[in-house]
């Protein structure tokens, strides 16, 4: 490659980095927390912490009267969707969409005991819900456009990374010497160096992987669907029919439906599993369809899909995707790869330790490109303005992980109206975010703060456990071995983790070794001069 | 169209002009590369002989790496004009085909 093709591609990788870099960073350490949304569910709420019987008892009365009752008045029932109980979720949740009088979109939705079938009281949404969602839209408000505008954002960053990837992988002109390549004993900088290249190099596909499917999932709702418009100029009902197929018309015939507790027992054909929820269309008329839902049996697909007559049972089609074996089979897969939910909890471990080294090469990325100008010769603007730049990216990076944290303890100790949980939960987010950067700029030293920062998120993780015990009374150490320990889990996991976070900060350099800049590259870093540009 | 909405579109039209004009790489891959990657996209879609949907499942996991193919491209190439302007023409021929040939039934 020549040396401009090689300079331009290297100023690509540098300056997508530097300047998307920290949204990749936040995006990569939230979906770490992400991971674990069923798990920390399940910590978040202790009605939660139950096992499921097998045997599903009767709902069937119970939901039909709340969807009669609940969409009175109204003009059209939309859909109407029961999902059966499972170990995350051990309760029935009922959902209904319909046009009230005034012919708006109306929305409820109703949870039921899982044994007793009675009503459960609504708890508000708050650390769970946020901390899946800040991944997948970073909870984008709605005077900016709304969650649908930030999911696409989400999706940009995912195409932003594998630019990086790919600009990073052809940066690298002697990728297998700097695999292996590792100095700790060298200078601050090129310790981070090797580990952005080492790191990078090993986790590769892994981090190709999670670009692909989080861009697939982010922007597909903005770029295919808007491709699909364009080819179909603007008219989207033919654009959905041609892709979905045509939808069944109501008729106004009334029928007597399925009721829930006959769908429940209609087990998958081939791998004889339970239904875990169904949807119905044009509830209670002779033209009603039921998608039932089911665990795949392959386990790398979202859901198998069986749709049946809303009033016979009769099979109508097989899941839609499956018609198309292999295109269908990949996009199914997107949503399952990106999340790790297809190999059991050690696999999302394993997600989680290669999630958090994308965040730690996404840091580093930032950091070397602000040491490379504040105390290298690639500089053009003043000490203080890359100090600056420095406290800013330090106190978003290590103020994330305080952050996402300091919820877990907001979660616990909220004493408001359930209805206000999310709002509560999300200015405490933020607000110990920007404290993590206003104490950057207090504290005038990166390696200080990242030290402090990192013992200090160590240690409120580690508090989670006792947080837990004193308010639920459920000390983990008692349900480790219980029906449903996954709470118990949570909490150990948080030890561990704390623990190691604290470990981490107290090895972290307190400052800098040396203070140079303005001095020529190879006499300021002899080291730097021996290795070739990233 | 108002008056006011037909000044905000010549703004833009003549922002993306200035910006091609003096920075067409950098106007490239944050612009003319998307523009380009979704009509072409619409033009495979409407163009290539397979079955519908199928080709709709695989284009929706082809055009996000079209786009990033355009996107690495515009610091590949030597010629920053000749980036900016293979998009726009992609862009333009792209959006010349879904103009003309009638949708998929």
């Amino acid at each position: 490659m020549d040396r401009a093709r090689h300079l331009r591609n290297y100023d690509l990788h540098s300056w997508t980095g530097i300047t998307l870099g920290l949204i990749v960073y936040i995006v990569a350490l939230t979906g770490t927390f992400a991971l674990f949304d069923n798990e920390i569910k399940t910590w978040e709420d202790p009605t939660l912490r139950v096992a499921v019987a097998d045997e599903t008892p009767p709902i069937a009365d119970v939901f039909s009267t709340w969807v009669e009752e609940t969409s009175a008045g109204g003009t059209e029932l939309e859909f109407v969707r029961l999902n059966y109980p499972t170990t995350y979720t051990p309760y029935f949740w009922g959902f209904i969409q319909y046009h009230d009088e005034n012919d708006e979109h109306v929305n409820a939705n109703q949870k039921w005991h899982a044994e007793t079938g009675e009503t459960i009281a609504e708890r508000g949404n708050g650390l769970s819900y946020w901390t899946l969602n800040i991944h997948r839209d970073f909870m984008w408000p709605s005077f900016l456009g709304g969650r649908q505008i930030g999911r696409w954002l989400v999706g940009i960053v995912g195409v932003v990374l594998l630019l990086a990837i790919l600009t990073g992988v052809i940066a690298h002109t002697k990728i297998r010497e700097e695999a292996y390549s590792m100095r700790l004993k060298r200078s601050q900088r090129l310790k981070w160096q090797d580990s952005h290249k080492v790191v990078g190099l090993w986790g590769l596909p892994f981090f190709s992987m999670i670009a692909f499917t989080g861009a697939f999932l982010g922007v597909i709702g903005l770029v295919s669907q808007l491709t699909a418009a364009i080819a179909f100029k603007g008219d989207l009902d033919t654009l959905i029919g041609a892709v979905l197929g045509p939808e069944a018309e109501r008729t106004g015939v009334e029928v007597q439906m399925l009721s829930a507790d006959e769908i429940a027992q209609m087990r998958h054909p081939e791998s004889n599993a339970s239904p875990q929820s169904f949807v119905v269309r044009n509830y209670g008329d002779e033209a009603s369809e039921i998608d039932i839902f089911y665990a795949p049996d392959t386990q790398l697909s979202t859901v198998e899909i069986i749709s049946v007559d809303g009033a016979t049972g009769e099979r109508i089609t097989d899941d839609p995707f499956k018609e198309q074996p292999l295109a269908g089979h990949f996009v199914n897969a997107m949503s399952p790869l990106h999340y790790g939910t297809y190999g059991g909890i050690w696999l999302k471990f394993l997600y989680f330790i290669l999630g958090l080294s994308l965040s730690v090469i996404t840091a580093l990325g930032c950091m070397m490109w602000i040491e490379r100008r504040k105390h290298g010769n690639e500089g053009t603007k003043s000490e203080a303005f890359y100090n600056r730049l420095g406290y800013f990216n330090t106190g978003v990076i290590m103020g994330l992980p305080v952050a996402a944290i300091s919820i877990f303890y907001l979660d616990k100790l909220y004493v408001g109206a359930e209805s206000s949980r999310l709002a509560a939960t999300g200015s405490v987010y933020l607000g110990v975010w920007v404290i993590g950067l206003a104490y950057a700029f207090v504290r005038r030293n990166d390696y200080s703060t990242t030290r402090e920062l990192l013992m200090l998120t160590g240690a409120l993780a580690m508090g989670i456990p006792v947080l837990n015990g004193i308010t639920t009374g459920d000390w983990f150490f008692a349900h480790l071995t219980a029906d449903h320990s996954t709470a118990a889990w949570v909490d150990v996991s948080m030890l561990i983790c704390g623990g190691a976070t604290i470990v981490a900060g107290y090895l972290s350099p307190a400052e800098r070794k040396t203070k140079r800049r303005a001095v020529s590259r190879a006499a300021s870093e002899p080291e730097a001069a021996a290795v070739p540009a990233e | 169209m108002s008056p006011v909405t037909i000044g905000i579109l010549l703004f833009i039209v003549a922002f993306i002009g200035v910006s091609t004009w003096k920075a067409p790489r950098l106007t490239s891959i944050i612009f003319w590369s998307l523009i380009a990657a979704i009509l072409f996209g619409a033009v495979l879609l409407l163009t290539l002989p397979f079955e519908f949907r199928p080709l709709a499942l695989w284009l929706s996991l082809a055009v996000p790496l079209i786009w990033l193919s355009f996107q690495f491209w515009c610091y590949w190439d030597k010629k920053g004009w000749r980036v900016a302007s293979v998009l726009i023409t992609v862009s333009i021929v792209s959006g010349v085909i879904v103009a003309l040939v009638p949708p998929p039934v």
